[in-house]
């Protein structure tokens, strides 16, 4: 075989230490986007409006042709320490509004895991708990990329008011049969025994760590619950790992290896956690 | 990457139909174990009982099934693991077929058989010992299942989920029965069905937890696929660059929920 499908899109990390102000979040997200290749289109909206407009590189290779765009804007009203996101697909459906708030009391490490099917934005605060941004684009394979057109998703810590809401990594917003759900929607490979109880099994009794796609399902147009695709770039891994910031190689391939980090925002539950590729 | 290792054992399949005496049954699994994949046994084909061993791993792991005709339309199976504790803790395991004929699937691999009754209510029986990539097979020890019926002692079709099977849980001190296969669903619980949005059949290893947090490994020579396909129905699946598969639905029922949309399929080409 060859590596798999979501494995193979673009990546690129970008970090940033003392970050105090979500208008040096903009900034960052400007920098790190400009460095992506293929390239996102990315317009300042600043001075005039507080934010950033992010395009995803359009895959034209498949019709409808694949894109998201994601919104970013540093929230008035709020000392600098909201940043909001509105993600819409390719048809121009809003698919959700989320928020990270900072805190005023210290400065936060920024992570930005990006690529040209994804992006987390993740906030490391030390005085409260991290929190996350996440938008992308799912994997379809092995059917064409072009099999439908509900394969755009986002998430976040708090809601559009600012209030932590579903903050953990199995909840996700997308379009079902018609209508945008932000739901239980990661596959937390479970059984009937842990009902009630759910732990994700990502490690061996010999030690092992095992590390899985994130599958999304989605009610399709049969009114079924389905397997709607896998994010890129990112991978369920067990919480016992590594602590936020930590990296982990992970074999991609015969040979091949990718690197993998926790990232902190976004409640780790049931023993698993999410893991972006940074290498 | 090469083939996953569940996938990559040998494997031998057969039909066989009209079968009126279960004698044939264990007869035709002499040939596929005995014969074709070097499982042992002392009694010879023909033999009632007749004792089954798979072939020992490097880590001295091993299986034994023995298959009793206890009539012309009944078959009884006890499993044992390699300490010589019944694995399918049910003592007498039945899978019964019609007086008048029943086709029977059958399947074996060095790691497990499967017997699939196929009558009206199909009826199945699964054991093996699970292969436990990237580990090496008995560290820290064997992880053996049979599956929970499909008729008890008393001879009722009770415990058909495909999801369901006896193992040994740490701490325990014997066997016990549950629904421990992984599904493809969300953490909420409902069930997913194994089809890609656009209703294309999707298909996973059918892996085991029975430890909670902890991943024991998956069934050899065999695939979770959606419970849409009928029994007997077969499904061909890429397993490598340019290499596929063929799987046919065994007469398990779809499992307990997570996984009441899920089936078992075990490979014949």
């Amino acid at each position: 075989m060859t590596a798999p499908a979501f494995l193979t899109s673009s990546f690129y990390y970008y970090i940033d230490y003392g970050v105090s102000s979500m208008e040096t979040v903009l900034n960052d997200i400007v920098a790190a986007l400009a460095l992506n290749s293929p390239g996102w289109t990315v317009t300042d909206n600043r001075p005039g409006t507080d934010s950033v407009t992010c395009v995803s590189p359009v895959d034209s290779s498949v019709t409808p042709h694949r894109f998201f765009t994601c919104v970013f804007s540093n929230v008035s009203g709020h000392s600098n320490l909201w940043l909001q996101c509105v993600t819409t697909d390719q048809n121009g459906v809003t698919l959700g509004t989320f928020v990270i708030e900072g805190t005023a009391s210290n400065t936060w490490i920024m992570r930005y895991f990006t690529g040209q099917f994804h992006i987390i934005v993740d906030i490391e605060k030390d005085s409260a708990a991290s929190e996350a941004l996440v938008a992308g684009i799912l994997d379809l394979s092995p059917e064409a990329q072009s099999a439908h057109s509900h394969y755009c998703y986002c998430h976040g810590s708090r809601n559009s008011s600012g209030a932590l809401a579903n903050n953990n990594l199995w909840f996700a917003s997308m379009v079902d049969n018609v209508t945008v759900t932000d739901s239980n929607r990661v596959v937390s490979y479970n059984n009937s025994y842990s009902y009630g109880n759910p732990q994700a099994t990502l490690r061996s009794p010999a030690g092992s760590f095992i590390f899985k796609p994130v599958i999304h399902v989605a009610t399709n147009t049969l009114n079924t619950v389905s397997q709607a695709g896998r994010r890129y770039q990112q991978l369920l891994g067990s919480s016992n790992l590594t602590t936020e910031g930590g990296t982990l190689v992970v074999p991609t391939d015969i040979g091949s290896t990718g690197t993998f980090m926790m990232v902190g925002g976004l409640v780790s539950t049931a023993g698993a956690t999410l893991f972006a590729r940074v290498a | 990457m090469t083939i996953p290792s569940f996938l990559s054992s040998a494997f031998q399949y057969n039909s066989h139909a009209t079968v009126t005496d279960v004698q044939t049954i264990m007869n035709d699994f002499y040939t596929l174990c005995v014969t074709n994949l070097s499982w042992t046994s002392p009694g010879g084909s023909g033999a009632n009982p007749m004792t089954l061993k798979c072939p020992v791993t490097a880590t001295g792991l091993f299986f034994t099934v023995v298959l009793t005709r206890t009539s012309a339309t009944l078959l009884s199976i006890t499993v044992t693991d390699h300490m010589g504790i019944l694995i399918n803790n049910q003592t007498n395991n039945q899978v019964a077929i019609d007086a008048g004929g029943t086709t029977i699937d059958e399947y074996a691999n060095p790691f497990g058989l499967c017997i699939s009754s196929e009558r009206a209510t199909p009826e199945c029986f699964d054991c093996g010992l699970l292969d436990v990539y990237p580990d090496t097979l008995g560290t820290p020890r064997g992880w053996y299942w049979a599956s929970s019926g499909p008729r008890t002692n008393g001879g009722g079709l009770v415990t058909q989920y495909m999801d369901y099977m006896w193992v040994f849980g740490n701490s325990a001190t014997s066997y016990t029965s549950g629904g421990y296969a992984l599904a493809r669903a969300p953490q909420s619980q409902i069930s997913s069905h194994l089809l890609s949005f656009t209703g294309a059949y999707v298909v996973a290893p059918i892996e085991v937890s029975f430890d909670l947090g902890y991943l024991q490994g998956r069934k050899n020579q065999a695939l979770m696929v959606d419970s849409g396909l009928v029994n007997a129905a077969t499904i061909v699946v890429p397993i490598d660059v340019g290499v596929t598969g063929t799987f046919k639905v065994v007469g398990f029922t779809a499992g307990s929920t997570p996984l009441a949309s899920c089936k078992t399929a075990y490979r014949t080409a």
